[in-house]
């Protein structure tokens, strides 16, 4: 089962590559720990395109040594204003992990400016196990994050609090703190760094660390 | 004007993060209220060294009570209605209270006192076993919890003419294990679980999201949830006794019950406890309402 949903997204995403003309395509490790799989290191593969007008796919494929596959979609439909850019967006999300299968679907609404960006949506999440299955009843997803250098063409810095960070899909209570820097020096290439702090219990007001990590990885623009 | 009311904000905010009040620690929003969940296990495995805190002797068939989330403050009727009826029952091996024992800080001695055997209106000193929950940690709590409960990790046998059952008591009072009790919990399970007829684990915090009664309060993130769906299941635990959501929920998930009992608290609409038989047929459960 897993290996039909995987292939389905990433084909999704993937043969869109072949005809947009705005694409980004980003390869990226990750290392880190958390309390459920220890010291981990993670490789990722994502894509944004925009295939037509107003229309773009982004989504990917993580593989973690210590667990398993998590693979992404979203399509969104954008819409252009003077200042800012709205957008909706559809979410499909797979992650397998031994015999477990956690699927989650939703869609949402996003804004972005030049400083700011902001995405609300709803998800419904099923985690299956051969003939058992639990749908979870409502679950928020949320980013709201700030661009502090939104006038140095050549790297952005940008600082956002999240519980839907690309294959990493929480419950609306167990958000993540992360800081993304992205180097452009040449044209086309870019250099993505990046660190995602996760704590556990922090709405049952008695928070731990549940997660830290690092990631650093390549992005090419055409 | 706008200033004025910004100012008293920021101070309000600030008094509450630092100092709380007696109820809710909002520093526990940011940070640690006490020793974290890896250290409160090791702290657990010095108190009672690696071995099982009791071993009771019951009939191959025999009965247990459950109650959880009492959130004791200035008295503990339920739980004492709760005490009485386990200690007064005949058939009844243990009780067992799956954590958020106090909801005021320094309650814990009025928690002790509501569970600890009354000669006077108990016949039986059935032990209560004490499951450690997220109020249980507001304000340092967990330095009383130590000293007048034990530790927040360990388990206990049940002997009967068919062998033995484990009951295992876990700390997921910080919405998360902590990556020190899940590595003993997969290493205790792979060696000792066949020794056992039923595993019963005893946790306070649920592991599937199942309504909305409680919006904001949190479960364990998914990663962890998933890796524990798959040990229990892959290890045959016999059923997962949960508190903290406050609403009742029994499902069956990769051979595993899972059940949330809901809250005893004296405030409650209607508080609620279980009592689960449980033989070599397997467990059956019986609600009870208190009045």
């Amino acid at each position: 089962m897993r290996h039909k949903y995987i292939l389905l997204l990433l084909f999704s995403v993937f043969s869109s590559l072949l005809y947009a003309q705005d694409n980004t395509v980003e390869l990226s490790v990750k290392g880190g720990n958390n309390m459920a799989l220890g010291n981990f290191v993670a490789l990722s593969i994502d894509a944004n395109t925009v295939p037509c007008k107003s229309f773009s796919l982004k989504g990917g494929l993580q593989y973690n040594f210590s667990s398993d596959f998590v693979a992404e979609v979203r399509p969104a439909y954008f819409y252009d204003l003077p200042k800012m850019r709205l957008s909706v967006e559809a979410l499909v999300h797979y992650q397998p992990l031994n015999n477990i299968h956690n699927v989650a679907a939703g869609g949402g609404f996003g804004l972005r400016t030049r400083y700011l960006w902001a995405t609300l949506g709803y998800y419904h999440r099923s985690i299956t196990s051969g003939k058992s299955r639990f749908c979870e009843p409502f679950n928020l997803y949320y980013e709201f994050g700030v661009n502090v250098l939104p006038s140095v063409e050549i790297c952005d810095l940008m600082f956002s609090i999240s519980n839907s960070r690309i294959f990493d899909l929480e419950r609306h209570y167990q958000p993540s703190l992360i800081v993304d820097c992205m180097l452009y020096p040449i044209e086309k290439w870019g250099v993505v760094l990046g660190a995602c702090y996760k704590p556990a219990g922090m709405f049952n007001l008695s928070s731990d660390y549940y997660q830290f990590y690092a990631n650093i990885g390549v992005c090419y623009k055409w | 004007m706008l200033q004025m009311v910004r100012f008293n904000f920021g101070v309000a905010l600030l008094l509450l993060l630092l100092c709380g009040c007696d109820k809710v620690d909002f520093k526990g929003f940011v940070m640690p209220t006490g020793d974290v969940v890896n250290s409160r296990f090791e702290q657990s495995f010095d108190l009672h060294s690696g071995t099982p805190v009791a071993c009771i002797d019951a009939e191959e068939s025999y009965v247990f009570y459950v109650c959880t989330d009492p959130h004791v403050s200035d008295e503990a009727k339920n739980l004492k209605a709760f005490a009485k009826e386990l200690c007064n029952d005949d058939d009844a091996s243990l009780g067992v209270v799956l954590g958020d024992c106090i909801d005021k800080r320094g309650a814990m001695p009025l928690y002790l006192d509501a569970v600890t055997y009354d000669a006077k209106e108990q016949r039986y000193d059935t032990p209560i076993f004490s499951v450690i929950g997220n109020h249980d940690l507001f304000f340092s709590s967990w330095n009383d919890f130590r000293e007048l409960i034990g530790p927040s990790v360990y388990w206990f046998e049940v002997s009967h003419s068919a062998g033995k059952d484990v009951f295992i008591t876990l700390d997921s009072a910080s919405g998360t294990h902590g990556s020190k009790q899940l590595a003993w919990l997969r290493d205790f399970l792979s060696a000792h679980r066949k020794a056992y007829r039923h595993c019963v684990v005893l946790t306070h915090t649920n592991f599937f999201y199942t309504d909305n009664t409680q919006l904001c309060s949190g479960n364990l993130p998914m990663e962890e949830t998933m890796m524990l769906l798959d040990l229990f299941g892959k290890h045959n635990v016999t059923l997962c006794l949960q508190g903290h959501d406050h609403h009742r929920e029994d499902l069956m998930f990769n051979g595993v019950r899972y059940t949330i009992i809901g809250t005893i608290r004296d405030e409650a609409e209607h508080p609620e406890y279980l009592c689960i038989s449980l033989s070599s047929k397997g467990a059956e459960y019986e609600w009870k309402l208190l009045e």
